[in-house]
């Protein structure tokens, strides 16, 4: 509880500040709540275990309608409106297409090189069509969000990048983030007006070094920890020892450094994105997140998952409290996109959610 | 009739119009606010099935969205939809019926995890062809070789020997079986069978068992695992199980992918565990049928549990059981057999 009051105090101060300059942010604000979300989820799971699998996709527009329904900003909540048939027929063909794979790579094993490509290079399409599908039935005041992307940009930052990203053993890997950011950002709209970003690189390397100082601490006192512990044991017994010694220093750097960015991500998100004359102030802050993540964990293991749905609030709890608003002339300014006529082009794209994959902003 | 205050959104715009709606008992619907006036039939109005306790949103013919707080008297008098969608949130609203449903899931999932994927498994490695397996067992001995395993260092006399009692368990019940002697470095005294029926033993473990009767133990044990194709087996489960917890916890992962890989591994060890079990009492069973004391796997087990770290972990994070455990069940298989 502590923690949270500071963390508030931090906010109203950042509110407070840009209030001399700017009109005051809107805070988000997540209402969910942990119970009531317990039993939405137990009886999610029940059903899909018991339909064996069937009822999946209502599952998920559930859940999903639960997170966007209970977030709120400047008085108005977020919508979910997506329809589980159309879910279900897309992992039905994607269940098809696996069978087919399977079938080919059992009477032709020569030909699985090519279909392992084929499916590699089908991979973005299916990210794109996926996160569109997503975004269209995202809405905020009565507008919908949208995503559409180019194959060849969405193959550019999901195929070329991560490749890259490999063969520069991975000092390209800020810049893939950024990349990446940038891709799902600017190629997303609310309504008729499309986001904007801020295409710095400089900030994502600084992030980098920082997450990587929590690691190369951890292994510095794991080394000295084993040499220190080294001298005094038998050698029988060094593989425990290493274990606590060199994994655990290590383990809690890892975690330190996945906390650190992917706070960091998710500002840099927030901070460098703008639509219309809105943008967003974003606060999220490593050390009560690693903490955040820690207890999950934790609390998910020690209760064999039942903990999940007070985990998942929590975090969505804790990422709401870090956002805000700046909304210069208000939200009433926005104009739904003209969507085009409906038809065979309509259904397809509707036939979405294939791999279960979302761009997620 | 119904009064509640809401917002309008005609869709087009982001603008929100404070609006008064009211719900008449002949099925007639007004909604009315600043420069807005709409009268239209209940029926022409979609609504949003409830959801814990987020907003209820009437969505008109052509798009526009009207958002009012939930309360119980508004859902009585919206009430539409698919029967099951009502018992759907009834379920969620009631905590007995939400713990029902927690019971039964587990329930469902240990039905699934106990017999149905083992039962998959079995049915799915015998319909598989035989050269498949031979294939899996050639290129898994490879990976060994190349990693951990190097050629055997015992006289060619000795391994003569190995192979003579080896070919006396195995050829009169797996007679494709194939014994592989090579040294076993980093993993020690050690035996494993492959799929294909390769069946591999270290050179550590001839040194370590205390005679020929211990060493044919181990063998007969490595055959059962080979008669009941585990190797394949828990290929199989092992893919069932990961495919299993992607489905039904697939949010989890976004949380701590510890939280979804620990249920994962805990059960593999408990189908690994399971088959250990399997292939002691088939070695008892074999051992007594060739002549031999079964009680001589009993005691190279001990002997193997003791030149490992022994006690380090408890039984549940093992892959196989703990030697006390197997002694009392083999010694239990032992007196079960009729005596002759």
């Amino acid at each position: 509880m502590m923690r949270r009051g500071k963390h508030w105090v931090s906010q109203l101060a950042v509110s407070h500040v840009s209030a001399a300059e700017e009109p005051a942010a809107l805070p988000f604000a997540f209402h969910g709540s942990a119970s009531e979300y317990f039993r939405i989820w137990i009886v999610n799971l029940c059903l899909t275990v018991v339909t064996l699998g069937l009822y999946a996709p209502w599952a998920k527009v559930r859940t999903r309608r639960y997170f966007a329904a209970n977030l709120r900003v400047g008085g108005s909540a977020f919508d979910y409106d997506a329809d589980p048939v159309r879910i279900l027929i897309g992992r039905l063909i994607v269940l098809a297409g696996f069978g087919v794979y399977s079938l080919v790579n059992w009477f032709s094993p020569s030909t699985s090189v090519a279909l392992a490509i084929g499916t590699l290079m089908l991979f973005p399409a299916a990210a794109v069509r996926s996160t569109a599908f997503h975004h269209r039935h995202t809405l905020f005041r009565g507008i919908r969000f949208r995503f559409s992307a180019p194959y060849v940009d969405a193959a550019n930052v999901l195929l070329v990048g991560p490749i890259l990203a490999t063969i520069s053993l991975g000092l390209a890997l800020p810049w893939w983030y950024a990349r990446r950011q940038a891709f799902v950002v600017e190629h997303s709209a609310y309504g008729s007006s499309g986001f904007e970003f801020d295409r710095s690189v400089k900030p994502y390397y600084r992030l980098f070094a920082k997450a990587s100082l929590p690691v190369a601490a951890g292994l510095v006192i794991g080394v000295v920890g084993l040499v220190a512990l080294k001298g005094s044991m038998p050698d029988r017994t060094s593989a425990g020892f290493a274990l606590a010694g060199l994994g655990l220093p290590l383990l809690a750097g890892l975690a330190f450094a996945v906390a650190i960015g992917q706070a960091g991500l998710t500002n840099l998100l927030y901070r460098n994105a703008r639509v219309g004359d809105l943008r967003f102030h974003s606060e999220l802050r490593a050390q009560p997140l690693a903490w955040l993540f820690v207890t999950n964990a934790v609390a998910v293991i020690l209760t064999l998952g039942l903990a999940t749905p007070w985990a998942s609030v929590r975090l969505a709890r804790f990422r709401a409290d870090a956002l805000s608003l700046v909304a210069p002339s208000g939200l009433d300014a926005f104009a739904q996109a003209s969507e085009p006529a409906g038809g065979l082009g309509e259904l397809a794209s509707e036939t979405a959610d294939l791999f279960d994959f979302d761009l997620g902003l | 009739m119904i009064r509640r205050s809401g917002r309008y959104f005609d869709g087009t715009s982001s603008r929100a119009t404070e609006v008064e709606l009211a719900l008449y008992a002949d099925g007639t619907l007004t909604i009315a606010g600043d420069g807005l006036s709409l009268r239209l039939a209940r029926d022409a109005v979609r609504v949003s099935p409830r959801l814990g306790g987020t907003p209820r949103v009437l969505t008109l013919p052509g798009g526009a969205r009207c958002e009012l707080a939930d309360d119980d008297e508004l859902d009585r008098a919206l009430s539409s939809g698919p029967g099951w969608r009502r018992h759907l949130d009834r379920l969620e609203r009631r905590a007995p019926l939400a713990l029902a449903a927690a019971v039964l899931t587990v329930a469902a999932l240990a039905a699934v995890v106990w017999l149905g994927i083992p039962a998959l498994a079995h049915t799915a490695a015998r319909s598989l062809p035989a050269d498949i397996d031979a294939q899996l067992g050639e290129s898994t001995l490879a990976a060994l070789d190349e990693s951990l395993l190097s050629a055997s260092a015992l006289p060619a006399a000795r391994r003569e020997e190995l192979g003579a009692l080896f070919d006396s368990l195995a050829r009169p019940v797996e007679p494709g079986a194939r014994l592989v002697l090579r040294k076993g470095g980093r993993v020690g005294a050690n035996a494993f069978a492959l799929p294909g029926s390769v069946v591999i033993l270290t050179d550590e473990l001839t040194q370590l068992a205390a005679d020929d009767a211990e060493i044919a133990a181990v063998l007969a044990h490595e055959l059962g695992h080979v008669a009941e194709r585990h190797a394949l087996r828990s290929l199989l489960q092992n893919t069932g199980i990961v495919l299993l917890i992607a489905a039904t916890l697939g949010d989890v992962t976004s949380i701590s992918s510890l939280g979804a890989t620990l249920p994962t591994t805990l059960l593999q060890l408990q189908y690994s565990r399971r088959f250990e079990h399997e292939a002691d009492g088939y070695a008892v069973a074999l051992l007594a049928d060739t002549g031999r004391d079964p009680e001589a796997l009993a005691s190279v087990l001990a002997r193997l549990e003791g030149q490992s770290s022994a006690g380090l972990l408890p039984a549940y994070l093992s892959t196989h059981p703990g030697p006390d455990e197997r002694a009392v069940a083999i010694r239990r298989a032992v007196n079960a057999r009729p005596q002759r």
